[in-house]
């Protein structure tokens, strides 16, 4: 029954611990585990992954980094995270179970959680976490200085140029689209790119939207995750599949363009700013 | 029913010198097993000394203590008494049918439990109520529990008429309330967002890594009712399997006996998949394995059942901490991985019986 009451508690105390370690971190950690795509993009970007022992199964890692995979961030297993003698677990709010994470924190693990919303601060709110954390405050200036180049080039672009309607689809075969609606990461991209995405006011996460539906928003440009558009044979693919999408403005117009995957998962992170200024580049 | 006492007798004299403590032996081997391997090397004696309620002075580092009883433990006592409870149930459910292919699954139990999990995990989440935590933390299980209990009582409806208890209208019935509990889990994925799909897609797989000691008092409660009732009832399981009129013959009341049981089946699998999610095949392969060895007495069966399926899940939960390592394997599919080859294994057998 005890156990039951915990949670609340327990969450408390993870906030404690984070205002704490924040303010009065003496040791940068040695050893921590990064459960999340957006931290270990992050750790990455700070030249700290000699400090990552390992990562989660959402994580991406460039191809000359090889760590143990801990498994899907929310099923973490407490034996199999302590079997890797780590300092900390540094995670999301969507990290657990809280059962694994209680149990870390009894053997001494420390764990963090840090913020996971889709915007910009929230992104700057985990760089200068991750960077107290792992004791890198020069590199994070530094990526703090580069993101906000990116958000007024942005700024700038969307400015000037008229937002043009847009949609993104994935696909798994040539037979059905996914539309990104609200609380994506797409949209979110779409919109840093000054670009409206027409099925933000009709859908949240990844759904189908009807033929007839795409046909009557009048989309200018169609979005697609590269992997989706490489397996369906590019733009001419994506034509031929489709013959609805042939229809829209954009089909005519051929406005179809890829979007790298890796800027997608696990909410708003370094890439998706990069995507998103890509993006912008190309809508000029 | 002095027929059956005496046919029972025999061969229960025969192994009853050594059976028992074998069964027993396999039990204590295999949790023994559970709690001094994982992912974490932990010498064995270590592993051992820590579960030991007095502390002796020893170098051992503290965190070996809360890997053992902290993690291990937990998690052995539960499989043991989730594996039992699933593997008795599924004995039962095989002599109430006469089917040795009867399964809790095919009566609807697992289908409707996954039904509540997903109104809990996605309807629940939508609605977005700040709840407690501790009853948030509540409601999966208690719907999946509901969501079973419910289908259950819908199915034994559906297949009695007022001439009795019809096997194959349950078997029909649990086929359609399966589909719509499938449509039911359809509707719902297609309102949730990812996380909820995950949580969704995970509880479906099955996994004994949320022990908690509540749970586990749960669970041998369940259990040792279900012993109590079944073990009761066994001999009158033993004539069902002449046939309903014919056990009717011999003076048991077959239409109540039938009830009560798929009450206490429905209860024990509801409960377990309330604290582990969907664990499929112990229920089905267990029963078979000692009815293979120890034949079709229902007197043993039932509690050999019980240890067997114990011995069973811990096996397999090993397995799913070892493997992928530092990761964990939902138990649900290390189960399915043996069971499902079992159960083709047994189909062929059963054909060739046929032909």
């Amino acid at each position: 029954m005890i156990k039951r009451h915990l949670p609340p508690l327990f969450s408390a105390c993870l906030g404690l611990s984070l205002i704490a370690s924040t303010a009065l971190q003496a040791e940068p950690l040695k050893r921590v585990v990064s459960a999340g795509a957006n931290i270990t993009e992050i750790i990455i970007a700070l030249d700290a992954e000699q400090q990552m022992v390992a990562v989660d199964s959402t994580s991406q890692l460039p191809s000359n980094l090889s760590l143990p995979v801990v498994g899907y961030h929310r099923q973490l297993s407490a034996e199999g995270l302590l079997a890797l003698a780590p300092d900390a677990v540094i995670g999301s709010d969507e990290m657990g179970p809280d059962s694994s994470l209680n149990q870390l924190q009894q053997a001494g693990v420390q764990i963090h959680r840090l913020n996971s919303q889709s915007t910009v601060a929230s992104l700057e709110q985990r760089i200068d976490a991750l960077a107290t954390l792992l004791g890198h405050p020069a590199k994070a200036t530094e990526l703090h200085q580069k993101l906000k180049q990116q958000l007024t080039q942005l700024d700038e672009y969307s400015q000037s140029a008229k937002p043009m309607n847009t949609l993104f689809f994935m696909s798994h075969d040539a037979k059905k689209l996914l539309t990104a609606g609200r609380d994506t990461t797409a949209n979110s991209i779409m919109e840093l790119a000054g670009a409206v995405n027409l099925a933000k006011p009709h859908l949240n996460s990844y759904k189908p939207l009807s033929d007839e539906a795409i046909l009557s928003m009048q989309p200018e440009l169609l979005l697609f995750s590269q992997r989706s558009l490489d397996k369906l044979g590019g733009v001419q693919g994506v034509l031929s599949s489709f013959p609805v999408l042939a229809a829209t403005p954009a089909g005519k117009t051929k406005a179809i363009y890829a979007i790298d995957g890796h800027a997608l998962i696990g909410g708003l992170g370094l890439a998706s700013i990069d995507e998103a200024v890509r993006l912008s580049q190309r809508l000029q | 029913m002095s027929l059956f006492s005496q046919h029972s007798a025999k061969p229960n004299a025969l192994f009853s010198g050594w059976l028992l403590p074998l069964a027993l032996l396999i039990l204590l081997a295999t949790a023994l097993l559970s709690v001094t391997q994982g992912p974490m090397s932990i010498p064995v004696s270590d592993a051992l000394s820590a579960l030991l309620p007095f502390n002796f002075e020893s170098d051992a580092p503290a965190h070996y203590q809360l890997v053992v009883t902290g993690i291990r433990l937990p998690r052995t006592l539960l499989c043991i008494a989730v594996g039992a409870i699933l593997a008795m149930c599924g004995a039962v459910m095989q002599g109430l049918f006469r089917n040795p292919l009867a399964d809790p699954g095919i009566i609807g139990v697992s289908s409707g439990s996954a039904a509540g999990a997903a109104i809990a995990i996605v309807l629940l989440g939508l609605v977005n109520w700040q709840l407690p935590e501790f009853i948030s933390a509540l409601a999966v299980p208690l719907f999946a529990f509901i969501g079973g209990f419910v289908t259950t009582v819908l199915v034994y409806r559906l297949g009695t008429t007022p001439n009795g208890t019809s096997v194959v209208m349950m078997l029909l019935a649990g086929i359609a309330v399966g589909a719509l509990s499938g449509a039911g889990i359809g509707l719902l994925s297609y309102l949730a967002n990812d996380q909820m799909l995950r949580d969704l897609s995970l509880w479906q797989m099955g996994s004994l890594a949320g022990a908690t000691w509540s749970n586990i008092v749960l669970a041998f409660v369940t259990l040792a009712i279900l012993l109590v009732v079944f073990m009761r009832k066994a001999q009158a399981l033993n004539a069902l399997l002449l046939g309903e009129a014919e056990a009717g013959h011999l003076g048991i009341q077959v239409q109540k006996l039938k009830s009560q049981l798929i009450f206490f089946t429905a209860l024990g699998v509801g409960i377990a998949v309330s604290v582990s999610g969907l664990i499929g095949f112990v229920g089905l392969v267990v029963p078979h394995l000692i009815r293979m060895l120890l034949g079709p007495n229902h007197q043993r069966l039932i509690p050999y059942s019980a240890l067997l399926g114990a011995a069973l899940l811990l096996l397999a939960d090993l397995l799913s901490r070892l493997v992928i390592s530092p990761a964990e394997l939902p138990v649900g599919i290390v189960t399915a991985l043996v069971g499902a080859p079992f159960f083709i294994f047994l189909l062929l057998q059963q054909r060739q019986r046929i032909a």
